[in-house]
């Protein structure tokens, strides 16, 4: 008997994604960067379509200047939790920058965006407490809740009806229930209702938190995200999110209208028990955060390009995750085989993009899923379109009437 | 042992066909499936198909299961009594 023996399926993956030793989409091995858009993988230059990286931040003179300073100045790591010897000015000055931002009294940065969610629920909901999530949310939530002595109930994707009824049946408890919701979904692209879900819940008394991971940068007016876009900042509590998307660095961050978020400073296990990120990444992600602030110009080629992208895709008969443009554009498929192939089919045609495959998708669904970026030139966009423009009838997919 | 009363075996019955009703809706090549047969090897269902079908019975018996209650439960018997216990919680 061994520990690995309930590794069987992991096992199978293995073997399957090795695909006669061709390069797999799982972890597929990035050589050499060039920029947010391109990279050399098994020898050949490519497109880069399934990055997050939906600003391009990551290659900004600025960013990288104030990274290579914070270096210079304050060395590669901190080698300490925040609550010990890691509480570095930058990090500091990085929650000061979120709070102003949001407008908020209240911000707390994370080592990573998974964390900020597992330290924002697990501390935000005790036993006594209930957490409502949606049943499509993303795994860190999920995990959140695990970490969390809450009691966790799931509600319908995207169902106002549905989490009314669920914070009905709690009656009273439904004050100490946080409800919890992405803004939008990573699979499929979609949007959450967010008006409606924000209404059923402070209808009920209950508490409201976004996350904000593909949509922080990327929506509102100053880039704080669907909630300010559509003017609901007054309604929410809690914003998480990320900084390794449209930020381009890593880490994660949980703001609030509530004061007492600094509270969970010294009760949020996954924020205290881990070291601080390290200062150029601090340092990077500050610069970034100041160029999304005043960065209605990349939002606007951004959106552009996911107008562009979900009209010709759709025109040559592909099935899009959602009808609305976003920067996540998921092309799906109920057969896995078809879903690889084009996986393949792009790789070949020197475009990378995401396999995604069940469990890791909602509805058994299969997906390529190809995330857009400011800094994608109008020929990357017109070569990623007509790699799938040639795949298309390989696929069965016919081009709309 | 004390025999069920025909409200408490009403209930089971009611339960268990919510179950099954949701586990068809999910997978309908199981209809029939034995109660101890494992939903994973014997039906092919994933974690998150699992989490569908339990999102099904609570709509169809008007409950709200935690997460928790369920989550080590692995067949449509288990299913089942996971529900019976939850709901003689609560009344």
């Amino acid at each position: 008997m061994s520990l690995f023996d309930k590794f069987a399926t992991q096992r199978a993956l293995q073997a399957s994604l090795a695909e006669g030793g061709r390069v797999a989409s799982l972890a597929t091995p990035m050589d050499v960067i060039h920029s947010a858009t391109s990279a050399t993988i098994d020898g050949r230059r490519m497109v880069l379509a399934g990055t997050n990286n939906y600003l391009g931040l990551t290659y900004d003179d600025e960013c990288r200047a104030a990274a290579i300073a914070a270096i210079e100045a304050y060395g590669t790591g901190t080698t300490g939790s925040r609550m010990a010897s890691g509480n570095y000015a930058g990090h500091r000055a990085l929650e000061q920058a979120m709070a102003e931002a949001f407008g908020w009294p209240a911000a707390i940065v994370f080592s990573t965006g998974y964390q900020a969610n597992l330290g924002a629920l697990s501390a935000l909901a005790g036993p006594d407490d209930f957490l409502m999530v949606d049943g499509d949310s993303h795994a860190s939530i999920h995990d959140g809740c695990k970490l969390s002595t809450a009691t966790t109930i799931r509600f319908r994707h995207n169902d106002p009806e549905n989490l009314d009824r669920r914070l009905a049946r709690l009656g009273d408890d439904a004050k100490r229930t946080l409800v919890v919701v992405e803004s939008l979904y990573s699979t499929l692209g979609d949007r959450a209702p967010l008006r409606e879900i924000a209404e059923v819940t402070k209808r009920h008394g209950a508490w409201l938190l976004v996350d904000e991971a593909h949509s922080f940068g990327a929506f509102g007016e100053r880039g704080m995200g669907l909630c300010e876009e559509l003017g609901l900042l007054d309604q929410v509590d809690f914003i998480v999110g990320t900084f390794s998307k449209s930020l381009g660095g890593i880490g994660g961050f949980c703001v609030s209208r509530h004061a007492d978020l600094e509270l969970l400073r010294f009760a949020s296990r996954p924020y205290i028990f881990t070291a601080s990120p390290a200062p150029a990444v601090i340092a990077a992600t500050h610069q970034a955060l100041r160029r999304v602030l005043r960065g209605q110009d990349l939002r606007e080629r951004l959106m552009a390009h996911a107008r562009r992208f979900y009209a010709e895709a759709a025109q040559l008969g592909y099935r899009l995750g959602t009808t609305t443009p976003g920067p996540v554009a998921a092309l799906v498929f109920s057969e896995r085989d078809a879903a690889q192939a084009l996986w393949r089919g792009l790789f070949d045609a020197g475009i990378y993009t995401n396999l995604m495959v069940p469990p890791a998708t909602p509805s058994g669904l299969c997906l390529v899923r190809i995330s857009l970026s400011a800094a994608h030139s109008d020929d990357e966009l017109s070569k990623i379109i007509a790699a799938l423009a040639e795949w298309a009838p390989n696929l069965g997919v016919s081009a709309a009437g | 042992m004390t025999a069920p009363s025909s409200s408490e075996s009403d209930s089971a019955v009611r339960i268990e066909a919510a179950v099954r009703d949701a586990l068809v809706m999910i997978q309908p090549n199981a209809v029939g499936l034995d109660g101890d047969a494992d939903l994973a090897s014997a039906v092919g269902l994933d974690s998150v198909q699992v989490m569908d079908m339990i999102m099904e019975i609570e709509d169809s018996l008007d409950i709200s299961v935690p997460v928790e209650v369920l989550a080590q439960a692995r067949t449509v018997n288990e299913l089942r009594d996971g529900i019976e216990r939850l709901i003689g919680q609560a009344s």
